[in-house]
């Protein structure tokens, strides 16, 4: 972390900012998300013992306690903004008080749950720049204020940037010169890119990866009942675990593309999506590393795909979906055709994986070798790989941050050798499997230099990126 | 056939300190001497003393394959600093070859534990903004572990790009 910059001498009037607390329903709103984990338990226990009543006396504590230690975290949890840079102090036990420059903002997120939005409050998130990748979070605001806040901090961040690129300027003069005009650039106004189609999305959910897995469980589950209806009871009751695992996952995935719609901003984009938990993100071009286009095989037949950007930032806390991951999707489910005008969009002339890998790796990779392929030019990668589902990687030769070459027993046997492009990130790279071992040769030897020309052809146009 | 054993990268590749097999085989051995034990008391307890030691004989004929793979794999691990890149290869069965740009480089660190302090080792460890290409070599001794330690911080500034 950079050191905040402060004024030498006191006279910002900002620098007197009073301290503020945040909206007094936070702790319901942050005891809510117990609160529904706790009435599955319950529903669960209810299904499966019927006649233990009475004993929900624990469940109800644990609420209790988890609204009291919201409320406590509310009372002394404080924030202000001062100078461009945001103060938020908080924690009962391990005292945190955090300074946020806001020169470093990233982007800055609104996020509701479903209880936040019935009660009209926002989390809002700021991402920082930085190799922990830091996120900074005010929960939570009314949304008036969170969307008023988000832009005013968007716009101080911005003077912040442009008063350190011209320099000259004193520090510490420029911020909130102009909260109101900057903004309209940065929320997506005009015409939305894309919006995803609930139907098609209800479908394509239920055709593809865990959807399809539990559409597959739930028809054998079905006629397991029927077939065997001595022992409906004992199916039953195994079948609830399981079925209420996917039922989640199939939710936060639905939830999470729900109406996703991508406005195209000055930057980058805006993606806004959400049933129940709602979230609005901005994304910055700069941001991306690595673009995916996903096919799975029944999508295939409809000429449906998926378009994802993974987007750098390092660990971040798993508390909710727009966090956890760092891929993103820019077209939920659409038509092959919207999903290549978006890649054309990021990639500007995306090499298509024209070279498939040799005919010998079928040996090694009997199911997935008539997707493996790989493509380049002198700014990309295009890597396809897949089984079931065919996934199409392209990465900027100028994001690589390393390059790994493995080769197993069989892949020697037959002369293979898999490359590996990494980006920055937990799993995010660009694989080209099973390639002949002498042009995997080749290309760990021309690679390392064309990935360093591309980074310093970046840096030039781009210093300080 | 071509393989990654046939990469030329232009120069000779380093190989950690012969003190990394010293150390492996010391580590291995006391592991082998626990379950050699082991098996022979357990079975010559249950069974007769004639199987308690037809176990152990099992067991350290089993330890002594053990030590020639593990022999193979402590031998595998070259390095090789070049003029933009840091290359690393390792592997035995899985032959792996990461190569690592200075400027990409977030911070390295030299880590020993009790085993390689006593016998005068290090481990490095490389770290990008990538968590899969962290490159790792271990059994360096200590002036190298340092001073590869400091010319890579080094490169790395000088070459430091974002992300």
């Amino acid at each position: 972390m950079s050191a905040p910059r402060v004024p030498a001498v006191d006279v910002d009037p900002h620098a007197t900012t009073p301290w503020q607390r945040l909206h007094p329903l936070s702790p319901v709103v942050r005891a809510g998300r117990h609160l529904i984990s706790v009435a599955v338990i319950l529903l669960v226990s209810l299904v499966q013992t019927q006649h233990a009543h009475g004993d929900h006396r624990w469940d109800l504590m644990v609420i209790g306690v988890a609204l009291v230690l919201g409320i406590v975290t509310w009372l002394i949890t404080r924030w202000r903004l001062v100078d461009g840079v945001l103060h938020i102090d908080s924690g009962l036990i391990n005292r945190s008080s955090s300074r946020y420059p806001l020169s470093r903002v990233q982007a800055i997120d609104i996020a509701q749950s479903g209880l936040a939005r019935i009660l009209g409050v926002a989390e809002l998130r700021l991402r920082l720049a930085g190799s922990g990748g830091d996120t900074a979070r005010l929960a939570c605001l009314t949304l008036a204020h969170a969307t008023r806040l988000r832009n005013e901090l968007l716009a101080i961040a911005r003077a912040e940037r442009e008063e350190g690129a011209e320099t000259g300027q004193a520090p510490g003069s420029a911020p909130a010169a102009a909260p109101g005009t900057a903004t309209a650039t940065d929320l997506g106004t005009g015409k939305p890119l894309v919006v995803t189609d609930t139907g098609r999305l209800i479908v394509g959910t239920l055709t593809a990866g865990v959807g399809l897995v539990a559409v597959i469980l739930g028809v054998a589950f079905v006629i397991g009942l029927t077939m065997f209806p001595s022992a409906a009871k004992a199916i039953a009751a195994g079948g609830v675990w399981p079925f209420i695992g996917f039922a989640g996952a199939l939710w936060k995935r639905f939830n999470g593309d729900y109406h996703l719609t991508i406005h195209a901003t000055e930057a980058g984009f805006e993606l806004r999506s959400g049933l129940v938990q709602t979230t609005s993100e901005t994304i910055s071009r700069d941001r991306i590393q690595l673009v995916r286009l996903r096919q799975p095989l029944l999508w295939r037949r409809f000429g449906w795909c998926r378009v994802e950007v993974v987007v750098a930032g390092g660990k971040v806390k798993k508390e909710n979906r727009a966090e956890g991951q760092t891929s993103r999707p820019l077209l939920a489910v659409g038509r092959l055709e919207v999903g290549k005008a978006i890649i054309a969009n990021l990639v500007p002339e995306a090499p298509p994986c024209s070279v498939p890998a040799p005919a010998r790796a079928v040996w090694k990779a009997p199911l997935s070798k008539h997707l493996l392929a790989m493509g380049s030019n002198d700014l990309y990668i295009a890597a396809r790989r897949g089984r079931l589902e065919a996934t199409t990687t392209w990465v900027s030769l100028a994001k690589v941050q390393s390059i790994r070459a493995t080769e197993g027993p069989v892949q020697r046997r037959l002369g293979l050798t898999t490359v590996h492009l990494d980006v920055a990130g937990v799993r995010a790279r660009a694989t080209l499997q099973d390639r002949g071992a002498g042009e995997a040769l080749e290309l760990l030897a021309r690679l390392p230099a064309r990935c360093t020309a591309c980074r310093n052809a970046r840096a030039a146009i781009r210093p300080g990126v | 056939m071509t393989s990654l054993n046939d990469f030329n990268a232009g120069k000779p590749w380093i190989r950690p300190s012969p003190q990394l097999w010293r150390m492996r085989r010391v580590q291995g051995g006391i592991v082998a001497a626990l379950a050699i034990v082991a098996a022979g008391s357990v079975v010559g307890i249950h069974a007769t003393w004639w199987w308690g030691l037809a176990a152990a004989a099992v067991v350290f004929g089993i330890a002594l394959f053990a030590l020639r793979a593990l022999r193979r794999r402590v031998h595998s691990w070259q390095y090789m600093e070049r003029d933009d890149d840091l290359m690393v290869e390792h592997g035995v069965l899985v032959r792996r070859l990461s190569v690592v740009p200075y400027g990409r480089m977030q911070f390295v660190d030299v880590v020993a534990g009790p085993f390689e302090r006593f016998f005068g080792l290090s481990t490095l460890h490389m770290h990008t903004a990538a968590a899969a290409s962290d490159a790792v070599i271990p059994g360096l001794g200590r002036e190298e572990a340092q001073r590869l330690r400091d010319a890579l911080s080094r490169l790395g500034q000088a070459r430091s790009a974002g992300l």
